[in-house]
């Protein structure tokens, strides 16, 4: 998994919700237990960026050792994803696979509170692949210590070309 | 003559035989209805490509992720070659102007001839004749033009090609949609999972497409 310092040697926890509201997890990653026992006892994460979607804006704690930062939206969060060496996202099918292909370690946080919950379907198959941690809110805190521990299984890159070669000979215009 | 060709169309629905094609009108009346028109240079197959989001959630409704639909059909969408595949409509909910945007950002980003025409429309409906492919990977949204399309194929009066694309979320089961495609109303219908693949043998795998 590849790790991107910036110039300063800043090290970036990112965390999205994409486009629905997860206050749970925002939550959860601001708790004093999480932040200053977890996140900075790792090898030293100088900055935290939420994207917190439709969500409430949370009260910010003040952390000598951690930036943090939050947003509700943007219209490209590529950059973001890049610059983190951590990423923990909603169980969107969205912000995951954009995580992935970016290649960075990610957490994928399960919204329980979702009707029908098809986004565990997905976060389960890739948990169980091995190409991601999965977690609930509750479980964040133990998913971040564990998860330094063992090592991610890289994700394959898809394959559109499949899907146009396919639609391409559907009507009509291979040779 | 009409008879056959309604016999035709329902046998090449039923049975699979590959390359469900668009005929134009005269086609019908011609003799040479039972040939597969091959696309010569310069020909465009029109498409018309759904995008299903439910505009900006409100907070109780967080089960539906505007991010996902549209981002899926952007990926999908990616290695097309727009020269084949042109004008082509896109359908966005009313409300939705994260969809549109992205719609424009993907547009804007494809090289594709100067001649291409997109439009994007906010309505659900399919009027337009000139309509061969319909793409379509979204929730419930997507059946009422699907729906007319085939009604437009039933009457003779257009016969276009319906793909349906199940969301990778999908993993071990096929949304109600999905159902709805594959049984009755999609010409073909894909899935991005081996187990899905397995359960209902009649999708087309390609591998994982977004």
């Amino acid at each position: 998994m590849s790790v991107t310092h910036k110039e300063s040697g800043s090290k970036i926890v990112f965390v999205t919700v994409g486009t629905t509201q997860f206050d749970e997890l925002i939550t959860q990653v601001l708790h004093p237990n999480t932040l200053e026992h977890q996140i900075l006892e790792d090898d030293g994460y100088t900055h935290l960026v939420l994207q917190i979607g439709l969500g409430v804006e949370p009260p910010i704690p003040i952390s000598r050792r951690i930036q943090i930062s939050c947003y509700h939206f943007k219209e490209n969060i590529s950059s973001d994803m890049e610059k983190a060496s951590l990423i923990i996202s909603h169980a969107g099918a969205g912000s995951c696979l954009e995580a992935l292909s970016v290649a960075k370690p990610l957490i994928v946080v399960v919204n329980q509170k979702l009707m029908g919950n098809h986004q565990l379907e997905l976060a389960e198959k890739l948990h169980s692949e091995g190409h991601v941690y999965m977690c609930y809110p509750e479980t964040l805190k133990t998913t971040i210590v564990d998860f330094r521990t063992t090592k991610l299984q890289k994700f394959p890159r898809n394959n559109p070309v499949a899907f146009s070669a396919y639609l391409e000979k559907l009507m009509g215009f291979q040779k | 003559m009409t008879c056959e060709r309604e016999r035709n169309g329902y046998f090449l629905k039923k049975y699979r035989l590959p390359a469900a094609r668009a005929e134009p009108l005269g086609i019908i009346i011609s003799r040479k209805r039972n040939k597969i028109p091959k696309p010569m240079a310069g020909d465009y197959i029109t498409a018309l490509l759904l995008l299903h989001n439910q505009g900006m959630i409100r907070v109780q409704k967080v089960s539906s992720s505007t991010g996902g639909h549209t981002g899926e059909m952007v990926r999908l969408l990616s290695a097309l070659d727009f020269r084949h595949f042109s004008p082509r409509l896109y359908l966005v909910a009313r409300t939705d102007d994260m969809s549109a945007k992205r719609v424009q950002q993907l547009e804007s980003s494809h090289v594709s001839t100067a001649d291409s025409t997109v439009a994007i429309s906010r309505s659900r409906e399919v009027h337009q004749s000139w309509i061969s492919t319909i793409l379509c990977n979204g929730p419930g949204t997507c059946v009422p033009p699907c729906v007319i399309a085939l009604l437009l194929r039933t009457l003779f009066i257009k016969r276009s090609t319906i793909v349906f694309v199940e969301s990778i979320c999908r993993v071990t089961t096929l949304s109600l949609t999905g159902k709805l495609m594959l049984y009755i109303l999609a010409d073909r219908s894909i899935v991005q999972w081996p187990e899905l693949h397995a359960k209902y043998p009649q999708t087309v795998f390609l591998g994982r497409l977004v």
